[in-house]
């Protein structure tokens, strides 16, 4: 579509473009330059002048049928149409795996309800130890609709984090990491990280007891690191969990992240539109692609059907089985019975508490490290999957991966249910 | 089946001619029926999207109300009205200055010219900027448009609409009292 886009605005030029007068011949003259673009006589004139830009015709669809507006926005920004014919040529390959390519759409749907959610909470809440527990509890019971907001936040951060942990997997499975998409990868393990790094700032936000011990537990882990404490004390902004931590965990959670996110999770986008989205290895040459059905308005209006599910979904859970208020964080409080932290931190969480002999918990650190570095740099390991080669080594290495996670999370659960 | 709009749009012709508006006359062997179509919208293919905007549509609608009372501040609590309130001592008023307190919702100046006191609304009428008692011309003074005012709140110039509404004031052994005019 763009080639075809660019050879008609080539067409479109009756000639060549107009040789360019001599004017930088005579670059100290200063008298007024020619009001009109007479090339043959601003040869003659000294002063600096630019020719009229030679473009093809301002609007190539004129003779088609359109809305005034359309009329209108064609007349002026026609220039961007092969952007939008470059976006129009992205298409998505159907398979009999096709149904996952929808949690990527999922993960950012889900965001997007968070950003509209996080402004909301945003107008009520009070980032500081004495008013965020009441400014909390006042959204939820004062507020109109405050505590729907507010179980949509919470539910939909879950469902987000959820969501990037099936879409990981999934593409790891299809090995859609591969070259030419390492990058996608990458930004999409960074986008993993970001979201991780929102769940654990969020949480501390209520200012009620279980957020207060959660992110006392969760500062403390640098500790067993050598220079952790440096880590620590900048997390916390002190030497304890406080009316400090409380502040910068909110500017991290509703400035800093925010920020980064919304830059990598451009390129990561920016990534999908330039390299499209992979089929699983071999599926082309075995024939096993049935066709291809255009993003832009195809697989975004199926996209929007799954939105909708994943909206449902959200409101009923918020609904249903709301999150708790609890009681206010209290720093000479006993920890209360049972405390965990959110689902998707069980399974580093249960890995600390196994490795519970001498050195053991910087060793689950350093694992959890390294494996995090192996993980993004896959891509490049896995050569034989860039080569368009089946690499069963790396499903079993995922599979590995999928299996510790998922077995060190169900213990969790055996051991303190929901 | 109809077709939407675009019949004649630059890629259709741009299959079917080779190039919209400026056919060479030959027209490529290989283009055939599939590339010449990609350029058509059918009725039926934009089917998915009109079911799928009506029903976004109706979330977002939906989604909307809940939204909007959200962002409309809840009503503040309701506090008795008092008649008459003590707000503080007289030592805090000296002779020649002003003071302001909150008297129910009003913000209520109370000056003190010369050992005579005062009450007025210490809001002005021009566009709602605190007013000040100032000594050294001896009339409440607005500092924000330069609006100027007696001490029983009448205009004397600038460009406040209406004067300050009047407030009742006295002193009870060593309280300042406000109380409705």
């Amino acid at each position: 579509m763009a080639e075809e886009n660019n050879n008609q605005a080539m067409a479109g030029k009756p000639a060549p473009a107009k040789p360019k007068p001599a004017a930088p011949a005579k670059p100290a003259a200063k008298q007024a330059a020619p009001a009109k673009p007479k090339p043959a006589a601003s040869s003659a004139k000294p002063g600096v002048y630019k020719p009229a830009e030679v473009r093809a015709d301002a609007n190539p669809f004129k003779e088609s049928k359109m809305s005034g507006i359309t009329q209108w926005v064609q007349e002026r920004y026609s220039v961007l149409n092969p952007v939008i014919d470059y976006m129009k040529k992205k298409e998505v390959p159907q398979h009999r795996l096709s149904f996952w390519y929808y949690f990527g759409g999922l993960t950012l749907f889900f965001f997007m309800i968070q950003v509209v959610t996080g402004l909301l909470l945003l107008l009520y809440y009070r980032p500081t130890d004495a008013e965020a527990f009441a400014r909390f509890v006042m959204i939820q019971t004062e507020v109109p609709y405050g505590w729907l907001i507010r179980q949509v936040h919470a539910w939909s951060a879950n469902l987000m984090v959820l969501m990037a942990f099936i879409h990981m997997f999934s593409t790891f499975f299809m090995k859609s990491y591969r070259k030419p998409r390492e990058m996608m990868w990458v930004s999409g393990f960074v986008l993993l990280l970001l979201t991780l790094g929102f769940g654990f700032t969020g949480y501390l936000l209520p200012w009620n007891e279980l957020a207060f011990f959660a992110t006392q537990i969760g500062t403390e882990v640098p500790l067993v690191m050598p220079g952790g404490d440096i880590i620590v004390q900048i997390l916390r902004g002190g030497e304890e969990v406080g009316a400090e931590t409380l502040t910068r965990m909110f500017a991290m959670h509703v400035v800093l992240l925010p920020g980064i996110l919304m830059l990598v999770l451009t390129a990561h986008l920016m990534l999908v539109q330039v390299l499209g989205t992979s089929a699983p290895i071999g599926y082309k040459e075995a024939g096993l692609i049935k066709g291809y059905e255009k993003f832009f308005p195809t697989f975004l209006a199926k996209d929007a059907i799954g939105w909708f599910i994943g909206f449902a979904l959200v409101i009923y859970l918020a609904i249903m089985f709301p999150w708790e208020i609890g009681v206010k964080a209290d720093a000479l409080a006993a920890a209360p019975q049972g405390i965990k932290p959110e689902w998707y931190f069980w399974a580093q969480f249960q890995l600390l508490k196994d490795f519970a002999f001498e050195g053991g918990e910087l060793l689950a650190i350093i694992l959890f490290t390294v494996g995090g570095i192996v993980w993004v740099l896959v891509p490049f390991i896995d050569k034989k999957a860039s080569r368009e080669e089946r690499s069963p080594m790396f499903t079993i290495f995922g599979l590995v991966v999928l299996a510790f996670m998922l077995i060190e999370t169900y213990r969790v659960y055996l051991e303190y249910g929901w | 089946m109809a077709q939407t709009g675009n019949f004649k749009s630059p890629s259709r012709l741009e299959s079917l001619e080779g190039g919209a508006g400026s056919s060479t006359g030959a027209v490529p062997a290989g283009k055939a029926r599939e590339a010449s179509m990609s350029g058509v919208d059918f009725e039926r293919r934009s089917f998915l999207g009109k079911v799928v905007g009506g029903i976004g549509a109706v979330v977002a609608a939906s989604t909307l109300y809940p939204v909007v009372k959200f962002i409309m501040p809840p009503a503040a609590k309701e506090v008795a009205e008092v008649d008459e309130l003590v707000v503080g001592k007289a030592s805090e008023v000296p002779p020649d200055s002003g003071k302001i307190y909150q008297f129910n919702k009003d913000k209520v100046i109370i000056v003190n010219k010369a050992g005579s006191l005062t009450a007025v609304s210490a809001v002005c009428t021009h566009l709602g900027c605190l007013v000040q008692w100032k000594a050294d011309e001896d009339l409440i003074y607005c500092a924000c448009h330069g609006a100027r005012y007696t001490e029983n709140g009448e205009i004397i110039s600038g460009p406040q609409p209406l004067p300050l509404a009047q407030f009742a004031v006295r002193v009870e052994g060593d309280d300042l009292v406000i109380s409705k005019a």
